[in-house]
């Protein structure tokens, strides 16, 4: 008696069709639509993905590829994520994955239609995604989503100039671990990944940008604090930025800033307040403010250094240039009283 | 400084009190930035006691006390681990993404100083590690039963594409419903690998199949879940190892040093079980986990159509038989009073003393020095204002009984504590005004 289930849907365009149908209808409250919703995702992903012994079809991929851009399915997707079940939100960052890795492998090729369709057909799914974080169940898999698509330096462009890239710094200091610790995953990938493109957002927008990370160092919040520092210091230490670089290293805010990180009592937090440091000391363009501010504190630097216990991080270099940066402060003259 | 910070948390949980746990909040359109910076403070869990060592911290049960239930807290200083953070934070994003009934349940994940509390389910029943130091060995059906939910759970791992990497009695864990759940993977499976890299050796070989061992530069590499190539085989072997050592009471080789057999694994002939008592199911299950190629070796899939897990006494009957062990061991340790010594202090930690803080005395400039100080006396306004004073009575309530001499004493102050619990909850300000009163004598 066939006629009492329900078929299962044939053709690309069916299956798309009677998912965004489904997606349309899905409530919190009927778990029918949610059941539907769930199967014929499983099935998308299958024919995307494959699965255990079943590898997916490269012409099939294509064909339902299609059917997704022309149904705006990702679309309907990412607005409902919310309705959808717990494993279902993982199909689609594996719909998702799926398409945007397309044309990876080969070099030289064009990016994936997804790209195209993201920044120009649908930019609403780039702003939904960026929302992520403010909707704790869906933000950790939003924050996953956004992190494939940024690996293409177009997407990465469209979300650095956008105004809800800075939201990202409020989200880092979310109460929820989770989602204030991908967040900044997706901060972190969105400024280390596409160095040269980073390079420019940094020196248009170099105030903005080391007024905002300086907060996060202050943060009570010792994960915060140590991977905001991290982050700086990743920028600052790639060639990319030289600019900012300059900037940063002329400025007393962020030799006072290096001092505090010296005093914490944590011995990472002082290790990436040393990284600082010794960039002010390497500084051969060293200017006048920066000076007398280290003059000001030769002493209390030294004292800094005699306690600083490289050894036990174990890295030789560290030990050389924690000599370097001791040799460069004794040779600072001392402070007129 | 250490009072300040503390008077601070405590300010914070006030506001934190009449939240909806961040982890069970069913509205979601509730912003979460409008909440307190500190989500689940040590405060929210009561009457730690330590129940385990791990190589990176310590494991404690602790009392979720507004839900009423026990917990596993895992509490790791971020600031001894020399590896990156971000290491430790993307297996904790993955824990949090996993789902299943043989499989540890993630709750969430807090930060105090430098400590970070991970919030586990907990498992009255031990793990089966334990079990057979009680009991010496198990029956074969117990086994099979345990390993079918063994398995389970790695089907499920597998699926999320995830190498548990560490099956071994130690880490399946029981309740003491005699429910089986795979533990302790992720954390400190991927820290394990990264200090074998750097020379100081945790955790015994004997588990490990012979490909990891050979590769073992490969495995340590290997960080996250995205990685496809991993080979998820050497579960089952390792899976093949825990059998033998639930059955036989030790894994293979137990008696050797575990550095010096490390090489030889590689090379050795696969174990086998032999003698008369053991079924040929069991061998035979045993031989396919044991396959030395990895590509031989079945998957989860297959071993659960296997006789030796399809053809035994029905669940139920092995499960409670299970229970009776299980409780039989519990008894056993009540009455003899095996208890684990903490690592790390915890008390020492959790409210870490800042005293050391900026000893180094910076001249900065007039405005500068004047930002640092507003701060300060913005501190010391909030600390006057502290409207839930209860907070600090079970503050205190804990660190005396942290300083019960022994279990007896211990165990009194606990049931203080759960009384005064209750009466707070149905006379609301009850400790308020308690802490009130007695900060007047003070006075």
């Amino acid at each position: 008696m066939a006629f009492l289930f329900k078929r299962n849907p044939k053709t690309p365009f069916e299956l798309i069709k009677t998912l965004n149908d489904s997606l349309l209808k899905l409530d919190y409250n009927d778990k029918k639509i949610q059941d539907d919703c769930t199967r014929y995702l499983k099935q998308l992903r299958i024919i995307l993905h494959g699965e255990d012994d079943i590898e997916p079809q490269q012409d099939q991929i294509y064909n339902i590829s299609q059917e997704i851009f022309q149904q705006d399915c990702l679309y309907h997707l990412i607005i409902n994520l919310l309705k959808l079940d717990f494993d279902s939100r993982k199909d689609v960052f594996i719909i998702f994955s799926v398409l945007l890795r397309r044309n990876k492998e080969q070099q030289n090729q064009p990016p994936p239609p997804i790209v195209n369709y993201l920044l120009n057909s649908q930019p609403e799914i780039l702003l939904i995604l960026l929302r992520g974080p403010e909707t704790h169940e869906i933000g950790i898999i939003s924050g996953q989503i956004l992190r494939e698509c940024i690996k293409y330096e177009t997407i990465n462009k469209f979300i650095l100039y956008n105004s809800l890239f800075w939201n990202f710094f409020n989200y880092v200091q979310i109460p929820i671990f989770e989602l204030a610790t991908d967040a900044m995953m997706t901060l972190n990938d969105l400024l280390t990944i596409h160095r040269k493109q980073v390079s420019e957002f940094l020196n248009d927008n170099y105030d903005k940008f080391v007024t905002t990370i300086n907060n996060l160092i202050d943060s009570e919040n010792y994960v915060t604090k140590r991977q905001s520092v991290k982050l700086l210091n990743d920028l600052n230490s790639s060639r990319a930025n030289s600019k900012f670089i300059n900037k940063y290293y002329d400025d007393t805010v962020n030799l006072k800033k290096t001092m505090r990180l010296l005093s914490e009592n944590s011995k990472n937090l002082q290790l990436e307040g040393f990284h600082i440091l010794k960039f002010f000391m390497a500084n051969p363009k060293r200017s006048q403010k920066i000076n007398d501010l280290l003059i000001k504190n030769k002493i209390n630097f030294l004292i800094f250094l005699k306690n600083f216990d490289v050894e036990s991080f174990h890295d030789p270099t560290l030990t050389d240039e924690k000599d370097f940066v001791l040799q460069e402060i004794e040779r600072l003259p001392d402070r007129k009283e | 400084m250490a009072k300040k910070k503390l008077y601070k948390q405590y300010h914070h949980n006030n506001d934190k009190e009449n939240d909806i746990d961040p982890l069970n909040e069913s509205n979601s359109s509730s912003s979460p930035m409008n909440t307190s910076p500190t989500p689940s403070p040590t405060y929210k869990y009561g009457l730690w006691k330590c129940i385990g060592k791990g190589n990176f911290g310590d494991v404690y049960r602790a009392k979720d006390l507004t839900a009423g239930k026990f917990v596993a807290i895992k509490v790791i200083n971020l600031d001894d681990s020399p590896d990156d953070v971000k290491q430790i934070l993307r297996e904790i994003h993955f824990l949090s993404r996993l789902s299943h009934a043989n499989v540890i349940q993630y709750f969430e994940s807090f930060t105090q100083h430098l400590n970070m509390f991970i919030v586990m389910e907990y498992c009255g029943g031990g793990s089966c590690s334990e079990l057979i130091k009680y009991h010496k060995k198990l029956n074969e059906d117990i086994v099979s039963y345990i390993i079918k939910n063994v398995l389970l759970g790695l089907q499920y791992l597998h699926g999320e594409r995830k190498v548990h990497r560490d099956i071994k009695a130690a880490n399946v864990l029981l309740t003491e419903n005699g429910d089986v759940k795979l533990g302790d993977f992720g954390v400190s499976g991927e820290m394990t690998f990264t200090k074998l890299k750097k020379n100081t050796f945790v955790g015994t070989p004997f588990w490990m199949a012979p490909e990891v061992i050979i590769k073992g530069k490969k495995a340590s590499n290997n960080t996250l879940d995205e990685d496809d190539g991993y080979d998820y085989k050497a579960d089952i072997w390792s899976t093949g190892i825990t059998t033998i050592e639930l059955v036989t009471g030790s894994p293979p080789l137990a008696q050797f040093d575990p550095l010096k057999i490390l090489f030889e694994i590689p090379k050795k002939k696969p174990p086998i079980l032999f003698g008369l008592s053991y079924s040929p199911n069991l061998k035979d299950f045993i031989r396919y986990c044991l396959l030395k190629d990895p590509d031989k070796r079945p998957s989860t899939k297959s071993l659960l159509h296997h006789h030796y897990i399809t053809k035994q006494i029905p669940p139920a009957k092995a499960k409670e038989q299970l229970v009776q062990l299980i409780q039989m061991k519990i008894l056993y340790n009540e009455t003899n009073n095996v208890r684990y010594k903490p690592r790390f202090k915890l008390n020492s930690t959790v409210i870490d003393d800042n005293d050391q803080e900026n000893v180094i005395n910076w001249e900065l400039t007039k405005t500068m020095a004047t930002t640092i100080l507003t701060e300060k006396n913005m501190e010391s306004t909030t600390k006057s204002d502290i409207n839930n004073k209860s907070s600090i009575l079970f503050y205190c309530l804990e660190r005396v009984y942290l300083r019960g001499k022994d279990e007896e004493t211990r165990n009194s102050v606990e049931k203080l504590i759960q009384d005064i619990y209750k009466c707070e909850k149905e006379n609301p300000g009850l400790c308020h005004a308690l802490v009130e009163e007695i900060e007047k004598c003070v006075k």
